[in-house]
C-alpha cells in the first residue's frame, strides 16, 4: 500500500470515529432522525451549508470550469439563488413541522394535503430519485482515490469501506453523528480547497496571471458561451436547480431543517448561507489553471486533482483527498437517512413502530448496498446528479401549494402532475431524447405544471356539479404563517 | 387611546419581491452584455465579478429582511404578552 492510499484509508476511518464519537446509541426515530428538533445554530449551520460541499463542487465543478470557463459560476449562482427561497421557506416548513410532528418530506404531504396515497407516492419518488445521487457520492470517492493512488484495487477498497463506515455511523449517530462529521468535513474542505487554490496561483505567480493566459488562449471560455453551454443551458439549469433547492424539494435535506431549535435558527443561518458559495471559486479557478496546464482531452471530473498532483507534493494531495471523501461521506449519510426514512415511515407505515426503526437500519444497509454495486460498475457524476435535481425539482410545486395557511388545489391533481414529471425527465435521460442544451427538469416542470392545472379544473368541476367524490376536502387544516 | 395594530404576517410580498431580484438577475446572467464578456476587472473575469456582487447583494437584502421579520415577531409576540396579562388582570380583578 502507498503512503498516499494509506493516509486515505485512515482519513476515511477517522471520519467514521469522528461520527460515532460521543453518544450512545440513538434508539428511536425522532431522536434519530431529527435530534428532538433542538439542534442550536451551528450544528444546524454545518449541516445545512455542508450540502453545497460535495463531490460535485470537489470534482464536478472544476470539470466544468475545464469546459465551459466561467460558465461553471453557474452553481454559485443556483445555491446563492436557492438561499433566498430556502430563507422564506425552510421557517415555513420547520414551524409547520414542529406543530404538526413531522418527520419526513412525506409526512409534510400527508398532513397537509389529506392524502395518504400522495405520501407514499412522494416517499417512493423521494427515495428512488436520491439512489443516483447516494451513488454519485460513492462513485466520486472511489475516483477521488483512484485519482491520488493511481490503483483501481484501492478505489475500490475504499468505497467498500467508506459504504460499510457510512451504514454504522448513520445507524449509530443519526443526524448528530452526521453534524460532527460535517464539521469536519467543512473545516477540512475549506483548508483543502484553500491548499489546491495558493498552489495553483503559486504555479501561475498570481490569480489575474491564469485568467489573463486564458484570455489569449481561448477568450470564449471568459463568458458563458462556450460550446456545449450558453445561455439557455444556463437559464433552465439555474432556473429548475434554484426552483428545486428553494422548495426545499431533496427529501435529504428535510431532517436538518425540521432539526432546528427554531425558525430564527434557520434565517440567521440562511441569511448568510450565500458567502460560502464564494468557496466554489476555487474550483473555478483550479478548472480555468487546468485549461493552461493540462491536455485538452483530459476528463473533467479529474481536472482538480491532477491540477493538484501536478503542483503539490504526494503526502498533501493525499489530506485534500482524505477531506474530498469526507465530501462524499456526508452527503452520502445525509442522502441514506433520507431514502431509509422514507421508507420505514412513510411506505412501511402499517408496521409497528418500534420495528419500523429496525426495518430503517435494513433499508440503510440495502440503501447503500444498491449504491455500491452501481458505484463500483462507474458512473457518470454530471448526469446522475441532473436525474436527480431534475426528477426531484417536480415536487416543487406541491411544496409551494402546501406552504399556505389554507391549501386549495387537490392531491389528485399536484399527484398527477408529479407522477407526469418525474416521468418525463426519467425518459428524457434514459432515452436520451434530443434536447439540445435545456434541462430536462425544466422542459418537464412545464407538462407538470398543465397536468396540475388540467386535472385540478376537472376535480372542480366535478365538485360543483356533485358529481364525484374525491375524497376529504383538503386545505380544510388551517395552520397560521410564521 | 388607539393603540397601534400589530403586524398580522411576519412576512409581506414586498420582502419576498425584493429578495428575489438578485435571484432574477441570476438566472438571466448569459443575456447581459455587461456581465457576459470576456473582459478582466482587476484580472478577474467579467462574469466572477458579476457573481460575486450578486452573492454580497444577497447577503445585506437578506440581513435586512432578517431584521425586519424578527422586529415583527418581536412586536406580535409583545402584543400576545400583553393581551394575556391583561385578561389575567381583569380576570384577577373580577375574582
Amino acid at each position: 500500500m502507498t503512503a498516499a492510499a494509506f493516509i486515505i484509508i485512515a482519513g476515511i476511518i477517522l471520519i467514521g470515529v469522528i461520527g460515532i464519537s460521543g453518544r450512545s446509541r440513538e434508539k428511536g426515530m425522532s431522536s434519530w432522525l431529527v435530534a428532538g428538533r433542538g439542534l442550536p445554530r451551528w450544528t444546524s449551520w454545518f449541516l445545512q451549508a455542508g450540502e453545497s460541499l460535495t463531490t460535485f463542487s470537489f470534482l464536478g465543478l472544476a470539470g466544468i470550469a475545464f469546459s465551459g470557463g466561467v460558465s461553471a459560476t453557474f452553481a454559485v449562482g443556483y445555491l446563492s439563488a436557492s438561499a433566498i427561497g430556502l430563507f422564506f421557506v425552510a421557517p415555513r416548513l420547520r414551524n409547520l413541522a414542529a406543530s404538526r410532528n413531522y418527520l419526513t418530506m412525506a409526512d409534510f404531504f400527508h398532513d397537509r394535503f389529506g392524502s395518504r396515497s400522495l405520501s407514499v407516492l412522494i416517499a417512493i419518488v423521494g427515495a428512488v430519485f436520491l439512489i443516483p445521487y447516494l451513488q454519485l457520492q460513492i462513485t466520486g470517492l472511489g475516483l477521488i482515490v483512484e485519482l491520488v493512488t493511481g490503483s483501481a484495487g484501492a478505489s475500490g477498497l475504499s468505497m467498500v469501506l467508506a459504504s460499510a463506515i457510512i451504514v454504522v455511523f448513520v445507524i449509530v449517530a443519526g443526524i448528530r453523528g452526521l453534524a460532527r462529521v460535517s464539521i469536519f468535513k467543512d473545516a477540512g474542505m475549506l483548508v483543502g480547497l484553500v491548499i489546491v487554490a495558493v498552489a495553483v496561483i503559486t504555479a501561475f505567480n498570481g490569480i489575474p496571471e491564469i485568467f489573463a493566459e486564458v484570455a489569449v488562449t481561448n477568450a470564449s471560455m471568459l463568458t458563458a458561451n462556450a460550446d456545449g453551454y450558453g445561455a439557455i443551458w444556463w437559464i433552465s439549469g439555474v432556473a429548475i436547480t434554484t426552483i428545486g433547492a428553494a422548495f426545499n424539494t431533496m427529501p435529504h435535506l428535510w431532517p436538518p431543517v425540521l432539526a432546528a431549535g427554531s425558525a430564527r435558527i434557520l434565517r440567521s443561518n440562511l441569511k448568510w448561507l450565500a458567502v460560502y458559495q464564494l468557496l466554489l471559486f476555487i474550483p473555478i479557478l483550479v478548472g480555468m489553471g487546468g485549461l493552461i496546464l493540462l491536455d485538452p482531452a483530459t476528463e473533467g471530473n479529474r481536472v482538480l486533482l491532477t491540477v493538484a498532483g501536478q503542483t503539490m507534493p504526494s503526502w498533501l494531495v493525499a489530506v485534500v483527498a482524505v477531506f474530498g471523501a469526507a465530501a462524499a461521506m456526508v452527503p452520502a449519510g445525509s442522502i441514506v437517512m433520507g431514502i431509509s426514512s422514507l421508507v420505514s415511515h412513510n411506505v412501511l407505515y402499517k408496521v409497528p413502530e418500534k420495528l419500523r426503526f429496525r426495518l430503517n437500519h435494513v433499508i440503510i444497509v440495502i440503501a447503500v448496498g444498491i449504491a455500491l454495486v452501481f458505484g463500483l460498475k462507474g458512473a457518470d457524476i454530471g448526469a446522475l446528479l441532473l436525474l436527480t435535481y431534475g426528477g426531484l425539482s417536480q415536487l416543487a410545486p406541491a411544496i409551494a401549494c402546501g406552504l399556505g395557511d389554507k391549501v386549495k388545489v387537490s392531491a389528485i391533481s399536484l399527484g398527477s402532475g408529479i407522477v407526469v414529471g418525474t416521468l418525463l425527465v426519467a425518459i428524457i435521460t434514459f432515452a436520451e431524447l434530443p434536447i439540445g442544451t435545456w434541462d430536462s427538469g425544466f422542459l418537464a416542470l412545464i407538462p407538470n405544471l398543465v397536468i396540475v392545472a388540467v386535472v385540478e379544473a376537472i376535480v372542480r368541476i366535478r365538485r360543483k356539479t356533485g358529481a364525484g367524490d374525491t375524497g376529504p376536502r383538503q386545505g380544510e387544516l388551517e395552520v397560521p404563517v410564521a | 387611546m388607539n393603540e397601534p395594530t400589530p403586524p398580522t404576517r411576519t412576512v409581506t410580498a414586498t420582502q419576498v419581491v425584493v429578495a428575489c431580484i438578485p435571484a432574477v438577475l441570476i438566472t438571466f446572467t448569459p443575456l447581459f452584455p455587461f456581465a457576459n464578456e470576456p473582459g478582466l476587472i482587476f484580472g478577474i473575469p467579467t462574469m466572477i465579478v458579476w457573481m460575486a456582487a450578486l452573492v454580497v447583494a444577497i447577503v445585506i437584502i437578506l440581513q435586512i429582511i432578517d431584521r425586519q421579520i424578527t422586529a415583527r415577531e418581536d412586536a406580535l409576540e409583545a402584543h400576545a404578552a400583553t393581551a394575556t396579562a391583561g385578561h389575567d388582570h381583569t380576570e384577577g380583578d373580577l375574582a
